[in-house]
């Protein structure tokens, strides 16, 4: 048995830290924590220098305690050093619980360094916490959980949250008031209760990846409730147009004009046009069942690859629910895009790439396997392939330096050099395409950063809609969210420095989650929101787990009590629903429920799909066609028609709908887009855009619609004798161009 | 094969009833294909489970992973090899059909599963220490069973809840009404009118066309159900001197009879080519 140097509690021999006060302990039992010596300054009036140095250079100061010191406070004790420096002990410190009165006094610190300071009274238990590595350790020694634990009876929770959602939709499909309050209430029961559960030290490695599948597939299928019937969100269309074109032709690259890349990253379209083509499901179906397989692939490949990392699967349990507070994870991580299907493939290859470094057995074919895996990933998704691709080679970097492994052992070198030969080589294959999409979205960006910065206001935007009002306890949401992860990130990475600097993949994460506020700061600009919003699953990765390390370390389990659980789980609650509101908007915008032109999934209803149906039984497919941004998915899906956009053709052709009238510049537009039919949606006439545009972003007016266009732009082709009004279904109609593109073109 | 390899057959009786179901349902019994319960539960294991489950159990046998890794670098490895599978198939004639999928899939299902089967019964393939890496067992009592099934129930019916609510979901109703040429032999213009109902209500309307300012037609009671649809052909006559057959569609309400409810308008040309006497009327 040894006494505590700072508050006396008796430790048994080789402790290395104090349980009572959290003192780090030298293996000989002084307390000598490297990074609390260096804070470890007095605030108070300093010595002379010369007797400063020489108290550093004695190896053991004599210690003197005085009656009145110079200005304690009442009951406090100060002692000075015969160097002319003292400490000040708290009266509490110095009388102790009952339990501690009788046991011997703080033992002054024989060297001048070692004394608490104000500055280190209030860093210590930081540090102390931060590299404790003991966080998970109990207080009590407990049976080592098995079994389902409490799974049952939270997954039925869980189930009657998802039923609570289903409701809230249903009712906000009649219009009917209050549907935020029941949408907000299903997800508060069935994120809460997993979570607080997973916060706790008791359940099982088998309860904690049963409660994250829970979790996983009702956030999945809150999606799904949203829109059962159809895909209905912007992205979902243009996959599903790539995915129709294969189904129809059995055989991949067929151009889209909506999404000239998507047809070179095929990799979700050919699995979900492999499940329709074997089970006899619609697209729409088959791409549900590979999204739900791709959603539990992502959440057991970062909870495994987490707990390889930690050691413990309750940091990794808890790390992967923070991870689904990022901001798209309800609705963007698993929509019909190629993104919800590589960053799982991608996450999978990173875990096995942990796995080979962590775990001995069959490392090469581990290995192997990450290889084969990755390879499809990059065939799947091109930013999500670049961005891994970063993060692999800053890895690699740091692994130079602090490898575990020898450098030939390691899997990491070798394996960014096996993504960027896959990556060359498919960019070879396939073209340009992807460098042309990927060089004009992010100079979109800068532009609009750089105009942001310059004060010019007319590329940045506010934070919240000003078309759909936000409520002020969801800015508060937001905010609070963004917040809390923004000030925890110095606690975040102190953690990291204390117990995980040895470890290159977490420096790689340190290193994200720093990036983290810059992103926020992206979103007051309408092209770097998105960006912003986008990054997020990537983003989210090292912020899942590096919070989880914090949480753990900063309350430890033999600590941990209803109170501090239910803070926890609360803040959680907090990031959960602040995330959604970041990146959803307000509920009520995402909801279902009438008509709202330029609103995504709230844009597409009967009408335009059967205007859509129409064009392809008494128009043929195939036709060159221009409408607005939810009449272009719309006539692509439904309408097999070939849009003509500027991501496509490269043509603004926006200036046809917004000219007050159709002269020969307009035409010329119609020629050069070889654009045969208009279809025209009176409603732009009738309702601001949801997000801030009708038809392309960039078009006049974008992000600061004060009124809706004006009727006489949409009916202008009403007047032009060569133009004939083929379709009306009162909102919509579609204009026969043909005369118009096939007359000679002026110069 | 010998017992232990009893999932290995399972997986290969999967791919080849994937084979047998796609061959049948192709060429011998079509109406097969509307029974997309059983091509589902066939598909979906060939898919996302039988290739990677025979790939893994080859480069890891004796369970060398933990049973929650397994099924990951399972499901991670089968949709992998599906989508490089697609390159390959791409690469063939018959392409991405469901012949050549299910004959891909079950060739790679059916060649690891007989790797996967020798290298159980190597000899040099390491066995590891009984338990090793495996969770202990546990048993599931019949009142967790219960409550997981009744959550599977209202998951269900959660989904099933918002579908019917999506179908139901009200909508302001609308009538398409359109106009498109047609080609007709012989010294005349035509024009199909046609008219399709998504009105919540059955619904009665007029319809008049007019060509180059006066009435050529009209129906003055067309009623429509929802759903319903109206087609006509009206063949319009050529003049001597027009050039131009300005046609217009206008169709009213009768309960807003002095109210056009929906208008469509398209323009024929009449030409008569050199040398010839027939009138030929053309769209563009």
């Amino acid at each position: 048995m040894q006494p505590c140097p700072n508050c006396g509690n008796q430790l048994p021999a080789g402790a290395t830290f104090c349980a009572r006060c959290g003192q780090h302990l030298t293996p000989m039992g002084g307390a000598t924590p490297p990074i609390q010596q260096m804070l470890s300054r007095s605030p108070l009036p300093q010595p002379s220098s010369r007797n400063r140095g020489g108290a550093a250079n004695r190896p053991a100061a004599t210690v003197q305690t005085i009656e009145r010191p110079p200005r304690p406070r009442p009951g406090n004790r100060a002692e000075v050093y015969t160097d002319g420096s003292f400490m000040l002990y708290k009266k509490t410190q110095l009388a102790g619980s009952p339990a501690t009165r009788n046991r011997p006094g703080p033992v002054a610190r024989p060297t001048r360094k070692h004394r608490p300071t104000l500055v280190g009274k209030l860093f210590t238990p930081l540090f102390t916490h931060a590299g404790d590595p003991e966080a998970e350790k109990p207080a009590r020694p407990r049976p080592q959980p098995t079994g389902l634990g409490w799974l049952p009876v939270i997954a039925l929770t869980s189930a009657l949250g998802l039923f609570t959602t289903a409701t809230a939709f249903n009712a906000a499909r009649e219009n009917m008031p209050a549907t935020e309050l029941y949408f907000w209430l299903g997800l508060v029961l069935f994120y809460l209760p997993p979570v607080v559960r997973l916060l706790l030290p008791h359940p099982s490695r088998m309860e904690r990846a049963g409660l994250l599948v829970v979790l996983t597939l009702c956030l999945y299928l809150t999606k799904v409730e949203l829109s059962p019937l159809y895909f209905n969100h912007y992205d979902e269309m243009l996959h599903w147009r790539s995915v129709n074109d294969i189904m129809s032709v059995g055989h991949l690259f067929t151009p889209n004009m909506l999404l000239p890349v998507s047809p070179v990253y095929p990799g979700l379209e050919i699995v979900t046009s492999t499940v329709s083509n074997l089970s006899g499901l619609d697209t729409f179906q088959s791409g549900l069942i590979v999204l739900a397989m791709s959603g539990l692939l992502m959440i057991f490949s970062l909870f495994l690859m987490f707990e390889l990392l930690t050691g413990s699967a309750r940091v990794a349990s808890i790390a992967a629910a923070i991870y689904m507070t990022n901001p798209h994870f309800l609705t963007f991580d698993s929509q019909f895009a190629y993104e919800s299907l590589a960053l799982p493939l991608a996450t999978f290859a990173m875990f096995a790439m942990v796995r080979y470094e962590t775990l001995n057995n069959g490392r090469i074919w581990v290995m192997l396997t990450a290889w084969f895996v990755m390879a499809a990933m990059i065939l799947t998704h091109h930013v999500t392939n670049f961005l891994f691709e970063v993060m692999f080679l800053l890895w690699s970097t740091i692994y130079l330096f602090i490898g575990t492994l020898p450098l030939r052992r390691s899997v990491v070198v070798p394996t960014v050099i096996a993504g960027f030969t896959l990556t060359v080589g498919s960019i070879l294959l396939i073209g340009n395409v992807v460098i042309t999409y990927l060089a004009s979205i992010i100079i979109d960006i800068s532009n609009q950063v750089q105009r942001a910065l310059n004060s010019s206001g007319s590329s940045s935007r506010p934070l919240f809609s000003s078309v759909q009002p936000t409520p002020i306890w969801d800015r508060g949401l937001t905010l609070g969210a963004v917040a809390l992860i923004t000030l925890a990130i110095p606690f975040v990475l102190l953690c990291f420095w204390q117990r995980y600097r040895r470890n290159p993949l977490l420096w790689v994460f340190a290193l994200f989650i720093t990036s983290y506020p810059v992103l926020q700061i992206l979103r007051f600009t309408s092209g770097g929101a998105e960006a912003s919003s986008r990054s997020s699953a990537f983003v989210f990765i090292p912020v899942g787990l590096l919070l989880a390390i914090a949480i753990v370390q900063f309350w430890p389990v033999r600590s941990l009590n209803w109170r501090k659980t239910a803070m926890l789980s609360v803040a959680m609650l907090v990031l959960f629903m602040g995330g959604i509101v970041l990146g959803e908007s307000a509920p009520a915008s995402f909801l279902p429920g009438p008509y709202q032109a330029g609103a995504d999934g709230r844009s597409i209803d009967p009408e335009g799909i059967q205007a859509a149906l129409w064009t392809r039984q008494y128009l043929g497919p195939d036709n060159y066609m221009y409408s607005d941004r939810i009449g272009q998915l719309l006539l692509g899906v439904y309408g097999d028609q070939q849009l003509v956009t500027q991501l496509g053709s490269h043509i603004e052709e926006v200036e046809v709908i917004f000219d007050p009238q159709v002269t020969s510049y307009e035409i010329s537009l119609l020629q050069k887009g070889r654009i045969h039919y208009l279809a025209i949606d009176m409603r732009m006439s009738q309702q601001l855009p949801q997000n801030g545009y009708y038809i392309e972003q960039g078009e006049p007016g974008t992000g600061s619609y004060t009124k809706p266009l004006d009727p006489a732009l949409l009916t202008k082709f009403d007047t032009v004798p060569q133009i004939n009004r083929l379709f009306d279904s009162g909102n919509i109609a579609i204009y026969d161009t043909g005369v118009l593109i096939h007359a000679p073109q002026k110069p | 094969m010998r017992h232990k390899n009893l999932d290995l057959l399972l997986v290969l009786s999967i791919a080849v009833g994937n084979v047998a179901w796609v061959l049948l349902s192709t060429y011998r019994y079509p109406n097969l294909a509307s029974f997309t319960v059983i091509s589902t539960i066939l598909a979906l294991p060939l898919v996302f489970i039988t290739p990677g489950y025979a790939i893994i159990e080859t480069l890891f046998p004796h369970r060398a992973l933990e049973t929650l890794q397994r099924w990951t670098f399972i499901l991670a490895v089968s949709l992998a090899l599906a989508i490089l599978s697609g390159f390959l198939l791409n690469q063939f004639p018959a392409g991405l059909r469901p012949l050549p999928w299910a004959t891909w899939l079950a060739l790679i299902t059916a060649f690891f599963t007989l790797l996967a089967s020798l290298r159980r019964g190597s000899p040099l393939a390491p066995v590891p220490p009984a338990g090793a890496g495996q969770p202990r067992s546990t048993r599931v009592r019949i009142s967790e069973i219960a409550l997981l099934g009744i959550a599977t129930l209202v998951i269900v019916l959660s989904v099933v809840y918002s579908v019917l609510g999506a179908q139901r979901q009200p909508h302001p109703g609308f009538t398409n009404l359109w106009i498109v040429p047609t080609t007709q032999a012989g010294n005349t213009c035509a024009v199909s009118v046609g008219m399709q109902s998504f009105e919540r209500a059955p619904l009665t309307y007029r319809v008049v066309i007019t060509t180059n300012n006066v009435q050529t037609a009209s129906w003055d009671r067309i009623s429509l159900a929802p759903d319903q649809q109206w087609q006509q052909t009206k063949i319009l006559p050529v003049g001597n001197t027009v050039p131009a057959l300005v046609v217009l569609v206008q169709v009213y309400r009768l309960d807003q009879p002095q109210t056009v409810y929906r208008h469509v308008d398209v323009t024929l040309y009449v030409t008569t080519p050199q040398g010839s006497t027939v009138k030929h009327c053309s769209y563009q």
